[in-house]
């Protein structure tokens, strides 16, 4: 490319002293037709940025790491974990919400946002949905334990906040997930 | 057969096809014209690009203006790039003698290309003109005036002109793709120029941002975004840059698809419980809920008459991709192949919806007639592909894949051929949207 470019001026330059040297060049007939040249201004369209951060509640700033998450495992409120591509309460999942249910039936002040979870595997859209599933099939798994349905808030989060970010069963096993936040 | 100017399926799909057919699932014939009209090489008209003049000063813009140009008229698959030989009576910066045109004509050219670039103040201007290689005379000339900083812009200008003055319909390299990525560490959206150059942020909350779909006048984009805490779908007018939340339904919204018309948005939320279509005026009012199931219904997409929408839903058990009338009536499954079909998109043309299929346990692209009869897989090897979308005049899709990384941008001809990497951020870049123009 380079090469070629200065081949090129070299060209030019020796092509630029001869017709100095020859006089004026001759005046050739161009192509030019019965087509005439139209002029444009060229302006991409409009664009713009939104205007920002939204009042109120923001998003955490940093995704969230498993470190992140391990408080409400300290408060007993656990991950439950699911099949791929499944919403039903897993039997080691129904030990892990087991668990949480006493923890909120002997905190009842507290209120929760259930958080559904998924891996990376499925489709982006489709994911939001999955995660919806979870994360009710937490709530109603919960309130038949007795929590209070006023105290749980659901969210989906879809494949967008994964706990562990490698390509690996074991990880999308981890994201598969629904997870608490105290209020 | 596959007639000339006729779409070509790529051998991978025919297999597809074929093994379809074999089992008795889906097509057996015609598969070949249902994608559109991507040319064989052989059908492509040559051009070559004879000269590109620029003073000095200017000299080092005419590579890039080469490279784009070409791009684009390379992608148009309309044009069969030649690379005439330099003829020196060009290099004093003259515009070429009809002689020396039909000299090039001689030389397997159809249509020669010559371009002047100048300085005009503080700004460029481009002169292009394309000539036609058996008489010599030219058949176009535009000379165009910008900013320096859009000599890109400029030079996709001249490239969608030369494509019109062919066809009769303009080229898309003056599109946008407007995508998702996780660069900044959460998930900011992003536009970037259809060949993937001049990548800009446009949403800064720091937040979830998803799903971006554009207005069919290319005015707004919609997208779902978490800024309030909860995913709710705003709305971005480019222009004006003012911000506003469209549908905020407690629970999920998502998924924003704007009707033809622009008049109306569908979207999907748990309003009713279980995920849901609604639709809604482009003031996001009017509410009119279109699905009525106990499954998850998701990912409208409408029909370029704006008649009918696909979407995607798990009413059968997996993820399958349905359609139905626009007022919710006349629902029937359009995919019975694999157990996970789903981000349905309908061609511009109305030919061909586009999904995101799994096959052997991988994400791919495949593409089906609205009637179901006729399939095609569109992607193949390492990776996933996802989110399907097509460029405004129906040869092209963009999507996403982890082919050569967690996620980038790659776009192909619409029966598969020719895919090009766009993005190489290292960031997980997905849910792509062309522009309408």
């Amino acid at each position: 490319m380079r090469n070629q470019s200065f081949m090129f001026l070299a060209v030019i330059a020796g092509l630029s002293t001869v017709l100095m040297l020859s006089g004026c060049p001759k005046k050739v007939e161009t192509a030019k037709g019965t087509a005439t040249v139209q002029e444009e201004k060229v302006a991409p369209p409009a664009e713009t940025v939104e205007p920002g951060p939204a009042p109120g509640p923001t998003m955490e700033e940093t995704p969230i790491s498993r470190e992140a998450e391990a408080p409400s495992m300290e408060k007993g409120l656990g991950d439950a974990f699911f099949d791929y591509d499944q919403y039903t309460i897993r039997e080691d999942a129904r030990g892990a919400l087991e668990m949480s249910a006493r923890w909120l039936n002997g905190n009842p002040t507290v209120r929760v946002k259930i958080e559904g979870h998924c891996d990376e595997r499925g489709t982006n859209e489709y994911n939001l949905a999955l995660g919806e599933r979870r994360a009710q099939a937490a709530k109603r798994f919960l309130a038949a334990l007795g929590v209070d349905e006023n105290r749980m808030s659901t969210i989906s989060y879809g494949e967008e906040r994964p706990s562990c970010s490698d390509m690996t069963e074991g990880c999308y096993a981890k994201n598969r997930r629904v997870h608490f936040t105290v209020q | 057969m596959i007639r000339d100017g006729f779409f070509r399926i790529p051998r991978l799909a025919w297999a597809v096809v074929l093994l379809l057919a074999g089992s008795g699932v889906g097509p057996s014939e015609g598969a070949d014209v249902f994608l559109g009209v991507t040319r064989s090489e052989a059908s492509r008209i040559p051009l070559g690009l004879l000269h590109v003049v620029t003073p000095s000063d200017l000299a080092r813009h005419s590579s890039e203006i080469r490279t784009v140009l070409e791009g684009d008229l390379r992608r148009s698959q309309v044009f069969r790039m030649v690379h005439p030989p330099f003829y020196p009576e060009l290099a004093g910066g003259g515009e070429p003698s009809a002689d020396l045109v039909k000299k090039a004509g001689r030389q397997d050219l159809q249509a020669a290309v010559w371009i002047s670039l100048m300085a005009k103040g503080e700004d460029l201007a481009l002169e292009g003109r394309v000539y036609d290689g058996k008489t010599g005379q030219m058949v176009m000339g535009k000379r165009y005036l910008g900013e320096a900083k859009h000599l890109r812009a400029i030079v996709h200008r001249f490239s969608d002109e030369i494509v019109f003055q062919y066809t009769g319909e303009r080229g898309v390299a003056g599109t946008r793709v407007v995508f998702s990525s996780s660069l900044t560490g959460s998930k900011e959206l992003y536009l970037m120029d259809y060949d993937g150059y001049n990548v800009r942020k446009i949403t800064n909350d720091r937040g979830l941002n998803l799903s971006p779909t554009w207005s069919p006048d290319g005015n707004r984009i919609s997208y779902t975004s978490y800024r309030g805490g909860t995913p709710a779908i705003y709305t971005l007018d480019m222009a004006t840059g003012r911000l506003w939340k469209m549908v905020g339904f407690p629970g999920l919204n998502i998924s924003p698809s704007w009707a033809p018309s622009g008049g109306e948005l569908a979207f999907a939320s748990t309003l009713d419980g279980p995920t849901q279509i609604y639709r809604v005026d482009r003031e996001g009012r009017e509410l009119r809920r279109l699905t009525v199931d106990r499954s998850d219904n998701l990912s409208p997409a409408w029909s370029p008459s704006g008649a009918e929408i696909a979407f995607t839903s798990n009413r059968g058990g997996g993820p399958q991709i349905y359609m139905m009338n626009a007022d919710g009536t006349n629902v029937r499954r359009l995919t019975f192949s694999g157990g996970y079909n789903t981000s349905p998109a309908w061609s511009p043309k109305g030919t061909a919806i586009a999904y995101a299929c799994r096959v052997d346990g991988r994400l791919r692209i495949c593409a089906i007639s609205p009637d179901g009869a006729k399939l095609a897989q569109l992607t193949a090897g390492p990776g996933e592909d996802e989110s399907p979308s097509w460029s405004p005049d129906g040869k092209h899709l963009i999507f996403s894949s982890t082919r050569s990384s967690r996620g980038d941008l790659f776009m192909m001809n619409a029966d598969g051929t020719e895919v090009e990497r766009l993005t190489f951020s290292g960031a997980k870049n997905n849910s792509p949207s062309w522009s309408p123009k």
